[in-house]
């Protein structure tokens, strides 16, 4: 079997007397797309913000490429290769959609005081490279019209895939959305899944993807892991995982398990 | 009459857009109104004699270089000893903190360099000379020189430069910021930085044209309201306020009274407060629920 993208080992969050996340384990494969369900307060946004350094694990280790990545800052991870989104979306607002995927690829395109202050052609080419791989980022998640609208009068869910091409522009191995189709309509949804689908294919690029929506994980996961109270209930493929009893009594309570049981 | 008082009336509102500069920065990146900040306007002003004092024969410009080092040393020490343990404290623990750290600054020079008057050069000589029929003082025309420099510097690096937005989106949003791999912590040093080196330029800049006392601190109040007028989150608008600040208060002294020059910003900072929060330039918050 080959290395696992990102590995977390019996990971567990604490906070103060709640547990929230309970020695949880849980691989991304290399090229993967990667589900984590669960009802409400399961505990899938915990997940997200301790491998992205956000929270801090009470116990157990996160390695990324082989490596430690728990403990460390949020933008020490973002650099080695992890991005994320968020459900209620954390993009600049007062920024056009153009500048918020720019700033994100700063790193790449770095130049000095003395060439920003010339203004020459040197900047203007550095700018111009900035600029193009931006639009063709904004362009892949379908928002090529949208490049000089703020972020934030852009609709809920043009935000949300705005927030994608923030991401990429990141240059990430392993990309985390967090609940991307929450509040989305069926059509939207299905653009996401195209979205997601493409990403793989053309970037090379693994998702992890937590979310109670079930049309979005069933339709594009690989593999399905099911978190309940914190812990891991199940995992296997979409098929397994809507078959699993526990998996049916944790959504729906165990007087449906023992229906569909027997 | 009327262009004689506007071109004196530009070197004040200079150094007022400055101060406000100072503000908006500190105010963007950490959510507070750092009330000490006048008083860290004085203590620039101070270093500059204190260095000369420390070093005797010591020449101003040296002096003047040497006090913008130790500034943008103690923007480095209030950040990191301040600050960042307080990154997570309450708005008004944050409030305290800065009015404290305006204290302490203004009764050390209190204490190490007494309570009375000093007198600091001008940059320039202050003979005026006539120009298109207006007199302009080459003092005068040194600090509204320097300033718009500064001003230019600041408005390239961040309107211009990738750089600079991201420094403007971390003060936006930390986590959103964090999580393009830009490192909060380092830009908002680097924001404490370059406040309290732009207090020491106001400092030197207006310290020969009030009395440098530990008192001059009141200067800040003066930025302050530039700050409000323009609207508090935007850099276009503490330069504009800071210039419009000035010019009114010499149109007031001139025609009305110039014993009511002080109480004119005083009179804007309640005006603006009343009849437009949001100031000239500043766009309307959008509260994130």
């Amino acid at each position: 079997m080959t290395e696992a993208l990102l590995r977390i080992e019996n990971v567990s969050v604490r906070f103060g007397g709640l547990v929230a996340l309970d020695s949880v384990t849980l691989e991304v494969a290399p090229g993967s797309i990667q589900a984590v369900i669960g009802p409400n307060g399961a505990g899938k946004s915990t997940l997200l913000n301790v491998i992205t350094g956000l929270y801090t694990a009470s116990g157990g280790s996160i390695l990324f490429r082989g490596e430690r990545i728990d403990g460390r800052t949020p933008h020490a991870i973002t650099r080695r290769g992890i991005a994320r989104t968020f459900q209620n979306t954390e993009l600049f607002g007062e920024m056009t959609a153009l500048e918020n995927v720019m700033i994100s690829l700063d790193r790449f395109y770095a130049y000095g005081g003395v060439t920003a202050a010339w203004q020459g052609r040197h900047y203007r080419q550095i700018e111009t490279s900035a600029r193009d791989e931006a639009r063709e980022l904004l362009a892949l998640v379908g928002l090529a019209g949208d490049e000089n609208e703020a972020a934030a009068t852009l609709p809920f869910g043009k935000q949300r895939r705005l927030e994608i091409a923030r991401a990429l522009a990141t240059r990430p191995g392993l990309l985390l959305l967090d609940e991307p189709a929450a509040g989305l309509r069926a059509a939207e949804i299905d653009a996401l899944n195209r979205i997601l689908l493409d990403l793989r294919a053309q970037r090379q690029i693994s998702i992890l993807v937590i979310d109670h929506v079930m049309p979005l994980v069933m339709a594009i996961s690989d593999r399905i892991a099911v978190l309940n109270f914190g812990r891991k209930i199940a995992e296997g493929t979409p098929d397994a995982v809507r078959r699993s009893p526990d998996v049916i009594a944790a959504y729906l309570g165990e007087k449906a398990a023992h229906a569909v049981g027997s | 009459m009327l262009a004689q008082v506007l071109v004196s009336s530009v070197t004040a509102g200079a150094v007022y857009a400055l101060i406000a500069l100072g503000f908006v920065l500190i105010h963007k990146g950490t959510g507070v109104v750092h009330f000490g900040y006048g008083d860290q306007v004085t203590f620039g002003a101070y270093l500059v004699l204190i260095a000369q004092m420390a070093v005797t024969g010591l020449p101003f410009w040296p002096a003047v270089f040497i006090a913008l080092v130790v500034s943008a040393l103690l923007g480095a020490l209030i950040y990191g000893g301040f600050m960042w343990p307080l990154r997570n404290a309450s708005l008004l623990a944050k409030i305290i903190a800065s009015l404290a750290l305006g204290t302490v600054l203004r009764e050390f020079v209190r204490a190490f360099m007494g309570p009375n008057a000093w007198p600091f050069p001008f940059l320039l000589s202050q003979t005026a000379v006539p120009v298109g029929g207006v007199l302009v003082v080459p003092a005068n025309l040194a600090i509204v020189g320097v300033s718009l420099g500064i001003l230019a510097i600041l408005f390239l690096l961040f309107e211009k430069t990738l750089f600079g937005k991201a420094i403007m989106a971390a003060c936006d949003n930390r986590i959103g910021a964090s999580l393009i791999g830009v490192r909060v912590s380092h830009v908002f040093l680097l924001i404490w930085v370059v406040a309290s080196v732009l207090a020491t330029v106001a400092g030197v800049l207006v310290a020969p044209l009030l009395t440098l006392s530990p008192d001059m601190g009141l200067i800040g109040i003066k930025g302050f309201t530039a700050a409000v007028l323009g609207g508090f989150n935007s850099l276009p608008g503490a330069v504009l306020g800071g210039i419009l600040l000035g010019i009114l208060e010499a149109l007031v002294g001139t025609y009305i009274s110039s014993a009511l020059k002080d109480m004119i910003s005083y009179g804007i900072l309640i005006a603006v407060i009343l009849i437009r929060p949001q100031g000239l330039l500043g766009g309307l918050l959008v509260k994130k629920v």
